[in-house]
């Protein structure tokens, strides 16, 4: 069973762009080792909180404190604890695979020979010969992913935030990823994801629905279909996000 | 350090990545060079000019020969009247119409003066004046050797002269190529840091990979500087290679230090590098960056003197040029190449390249760092 | 959007034109600012001349030929010392050209009737170099005429400033700067269009509807080329009014011209979009297909005349060039349309080619 000591804390977190308020006073934290699911309709701040717990987006009042560091303040340090994989993956689809891992290992400063054994690891599961001469552009949709998620955890980080990282995947490709992503979580890595994907939701030891830049429900997938009263964690999120008051 | 260089690493691999980028970067100097380097050069020759000598004497017709030797002009015909001078030209097929009228051999030698004259089509007012100063010289020669010996006696013994005796420094034969090729080089290089700099950041932005590296343990400065320093290297190479080809093609060589004009190039970059920082945060996409940055271009050329002197611009305009930094890149490039200038001669210049430079780049950081908080 | 045929496509055409009133006000403000600021930027005349009298000779003559100098708008004077003085002057660009009168000046004229002068050039920019030793001669002469009224010399030189008497630069850059800008904006407005539904996929649906190619083509062209037209009237009003350049030809004329000019341009442009396949692209073909070889191989401020051969060939295939006879001899020549013949035919033939070639391109992609 995992521990229950917060790895992140989030306070009081508000963020505003101009007349425009994208978080609302949000409270709650997670807890290392969990896979913690975020979810929410498009545009209701989950993408704006990821933002601020990268330290991509200074917080317009409150804190997240990621492993006993402040967001607000060393947000440089936080940088350095987190791995993470946009939807786009983000690689640099006119290098090799090669390349992107040597670059972004040697930006986190991870030894070359484990760089390396990432590398041989990769071209041997997949069997490319290109791996060394093609373009990870031209490369296959599944390999982009497997790349991308080694390229974020080359630098073992504690934390590993994944915005929605099987969109356009296959049924067959996001079991197989989230495979990884569960043997991961085994080796105590806390696990951030968001997803529209409610059958992976599932997965997830707690999630989060945001609304309207506010929290909405905190708690165990079962917890919440037994909240809302439904089979399925899809029908429950439905009614969570059109339902007029909070929940329950 | 050490990330900035894997960065710079990065940078290359991907240029090198881009075909059409790289032979564009390779070949189009090159063409630059020649193209703009030819026709630039604007040495006035082969006036076309139509005659009409009504006198018809050995007189006249000596005359019209020594405007035939002459390259200056080319004789494209002969009419019968005046109006026929006026009509060839304004139909465009000559520059300049001489008048000799039938009385003038007659009236040289009894009064002792005469006077011919000539049409020039003035759309082009500058080149008007350059062939009617060809024409006096011409004129003038030719006079002594061919009015009567007493005719000019008279004129000798009566008059006094003041003899200009001229000597042009720095470009003793008014080689125009020795004046505009190494502008022509500071065009080049502003149009691949300018261009190619503010597309390369917005680059990052359209394919998500700048948030990738904001998450990343970077700072905005190392991103920043990871992105141009490629650009600034390229840069000063390729100058580099510019003036050697310009030697060889053109035969114009360098009075002056290399290492002053490299301190002037070097402060120039960091302007049209900031430039393109501050262009690619304003801009969206690729194509807005490019947009962007042609335009700024072309509002530099135009008021840097590359083309007609910031002297001859009216004086609100010439305060305006003050903030171009081509402007002095140009003044620097030009007395380092042919007036051999010193250091202190070029401080009125590489000081305020050295402000606009680190100016704008200070800006450009600094818009970048707010852009993205 | 459901009106099919060529009127479908001009109507919907318009209607992106309209629906985006910010890039249609910098369609027009755009080219205006740069006439303005180009127009008034670009000039041969020197204003006047930076000049360093040092006077050896300390006579009446001498004083006199100084003050001639100094008396002049053509120069502005300042007095100078030793010859070290005379180098740092020129390398810090504060004097163009010095005069040194010898001593013994005054003497030589009044024992053998002639004296030198030596006149330093700074000769980094030859035109220019050129020019000052124009007004320094025209100068001197000046003063021995006044001084020393003599016969005159035999032959003299009557000249007649054809078209522009004052010799204005407006008269020469302006017209040059219309024919640049015009063929700019009518190439982007037509390759960033078509090459941008191209990107968005909207092209694609093209494929689907009856339409023929040349119907897509003209379709396109006449919105754009109504667009176009409408700024160069714009812009050729400008020169009018700021620079009074006037239009001795006739207007009507030159209005047609304008409109196969413009239509060359857009046809460029259409060209341009059948090639490359993102705005990038376009842009920068577009650019460098108009821009370059319109600034530097057209006329519009270096001759040709005077190019080597191959780059005088080049120049012919710039519908520029052709533009730059029609409009300068129009405006400053009043030339008729018999003897603008041959420029206006080019023109035309270039439009023909451009659109005749695009439409081909068209055809063969709609049958896919």
């Amino acid at each position: 069973m995992a521990e229950q000591i917060p790895i992140i804390s989030i306070e009081h977190l508000c963020m505003q762009f101009g007349s425009f308020t994208a978080v609302r006073d949000l409270t709650f934290s997670i807890p290392r080792g969990s896979v913690f699911g975020f979810l929410g309709a498009n545009g209701a701040g989950k993408t704006t909180t990821i933002r601020i717990i990268c330290g991509l987006l200074q917080p317009t009042s409150g804190d997240v404190i990621v492993s006993g560091i402040s967001v607000r303040r060393r947000p440089a340090a936080v940088k350095e604890k987190i791995g993470y994989m946009s939807q786009k993956f983000s690689l640099y689809g006119d290098l090799t695979p090669a390349a992107n891992l040597d670059f972004f290992g040697g930006i986190y400063g991870v030894p070359q020979e484990i760089i390396n054994g990432e590398k041989s690891r990769l071209a041997a599961e997949l069997g490319t010969d290109g791996f060394s001469h093609m373009h990870t552009s031209e490369l296959p949709m599944g390999f982009k992913q497997r790349l991308a998620l080694s390229c974020t955890l080359l630098h073992e980080p504690e934390i590993i935030i994944l915005d929605e990282p099987t969109s356009g995947v296959d049924p067959v490709g996001r079991r197989a990823f989230w495979a990884e992503i569960l043997a991961l979580s085994r080796t105590g890595k806390t696990i951030l994801v968001t997803t529209h994907f409610m059958d992976e939701a599932e997965y997830c030891s707690s999630i989060a629905i945001m609304r309207s830049g506010e929290l909405l429900v905190l708690d165990t997938p079962a917890a919440v279909r037994a909240a809302y009263g439904t089979e399925s964690l899809n029908e429950a999120f439905i009614r969570a996000v059109e339902s007029k008051g909070a929940g329950v | 350090m050490k990330k900035f260089f894997i960065f710079v690493k990065k940078e290359v691999l991907q240029i090198k990545a881009d075909r059409f980028m790289l032979r564009f970067l390779l070949l189009a100097p090159f063409l630059q060079l020649i193209i703009l380097g030819f026709s630039l050069n604007q040495d006035t020759k082969h006036i076309r000019t139509v005659v009409c000598d009504l006198d018809k004497t050995a007189l006249s017709r000596q005359f019209v020969n020594q405007l035939r030797t002459t390259d200056r002009f080319t004789i494209v015909g002969e009419t019968d009247d005046y109006t026929g001078l006026e009509r060839d030209i304004r139909r465009w097929n000559a520059a300049a119409g001489v008048y000799i009228a039938p009385d003038f051999s007659e009236r040289l030698t009894r009064s002792g003066t005469a006077s011919l004259t000539v049409l020039l089509d003035s759309v082009n007012g500058s080149q008007a004046l350059t062939a009617y100063a060809y024409l006096s010289e011409i004129t003038a020669g030719s006079a002594l050797t061919l009015v009567p010996r007493t005719v000019l006696s008279s004129y000798a013994s009566g008059g006094v002269t003041v003899v200009p005796v001229v000597h042009y420094w720095y470009n003793p034969d008014l080689r125009n190529e020795s004046y505009m090729i190494p502008g022509v080089a500071v065009l080049i290089i502003t149009v691949t840091t300018l261009m190619l700099g503010a597309s390369s950041l917005v680059r990052e932005k359209e394919t998500g990979t700048l948030d990738q590296l904001l998450v990343m343990p970077l700072s905005k400065l190392e991103i920043i500087a990871g992105k141009l320093f490629p650009f600034l290297v390229y840069a000063c190479a390729e100058l580099f290679v510019l003036l050697l080809l310009a030697g060889f093609i053109f035969k114009i060589h360098m009075a002056g230090s290399l290492l002053l004009l490299y301190t002037a190039v070097i402060l120039y970059l960091f302007a049209a590098l900031g430039l393109g920082l501050y262009i690619s945060v304003l801009a969206g996409t690729q194509q807005q960056a490019m947009f962007i940055a042609w335009f700024f271009m072309i509002f530099m050329i135009l008021l840097s003197g590359f083309l007609l002197p910031v002297d001859n611009m009216p004086q609100w305009l010439q305060y305006v040029t003050l903030v171009n930094p081509m402007r002095y890149m140009m003044e620097c490039i030009r007395a380092v190449y042919l007036k051999a200038s010193p250091l202190s001669c070029l401080l009125p210049q590489l000081i305020p390249l050295g402000i606009i430079g680190t100016g704008i780049l200070a800006a450009g950081t600094a818009l970048f760092s707010r852009k993205l908080r | 959007m459901k009106e099919s045929g060529f009127k479908g496509i001009v109507v919907n055409e318009f209607r992106h034109i309209f629906r985006d009133p910010q890039t249609l006000a910098i369609l027009f403000l755009l080219p205006l600012l740069q006439m303005v600021l180009f127009g008034s930027a670009l000039s041969n005349e020197i204003k006047s001349v930076p000049l360093v009298i040092t006077d050896l000779d300390n006579s009446a003559d001498s004083r006199a030929l100084s003050e001639t100098f100094s008396g002049s708008s053509f120069f502005t004077v300042r007095h100078g010392g030793t010859d070290k003085d005379l180098t740092g002057l020129f390398r810090r660009n504060a004097v163009l050209a010095a005069v040194t009168i010898p001593a013994g000046f005054s003497k030589n004229l009044a024992r053998t009737g002639r004296s030198t002068v030596d006149v330093i050039i700074d000769g980094s920019d030859g035109n220019r170099a050129l020019t000052v030793n124009q007004y320094i001669t025209a100068a001197v002469h000046g003063y021995t005429a006044q001084r020393f009224p003599s016969a005159p010399f035999p032959v003299t030189l009557a000249p007649v400033y054809l078209y522009n008497p004052g010799l204005e630069s407006a008269y020469f850059f302006v017209p040059g700067l219309t024919a640049l800008i015009i063929i700019m904006v009518s190439a982007l407005l037509t390759s960033l269009t078509i090459t941008g539904e191209k990107e968005s996929g909207t092209f694609e649906l093209m494929k689907l509807s009856p339409v023929t190619a040349g119907e897509i083509i003209l379709g396109k062209a006449v919105p754009y080329l109504l667009l176009s037209f409408v700024i160069g009237t714009v812009i050729i009003g400008c020169s009018r009014v700021i620079f009074a350049v006037p239009v001795r030809g006739n207007a009507v004329l030159l209005g047609a011209c304008l409109l196969v000019y413009c239509l060359t341009g857009l046809s460029f442009g259409i060209l341009v979009s059948t090639l490359v396949n993102t705005r990038l692209s376009a842009m920068m073909l577009a650019q460098i297909g108009t821009m370059l070889p319109t600034m530097f191989l057209s006329g519009f401020i270096f001759q040709t005349d005077s190019m080597p051969l191959p780059l005088r060939i080049a120049s012919w295939g710039v519908p520029a060039k052709y533009f730059l006879t029609i409009i300068r001899g129009i405006m400053l020549k009043g030339n008729t349309l018999y003897e603008l013949r041959f420029p206006i035919l080019v023109l035309t033939l270039f439009s023909v080619l451009f659109l005749g070639l695009a439409v081909a391109r068209f055809r063969s992609y709609l049958k896919k």
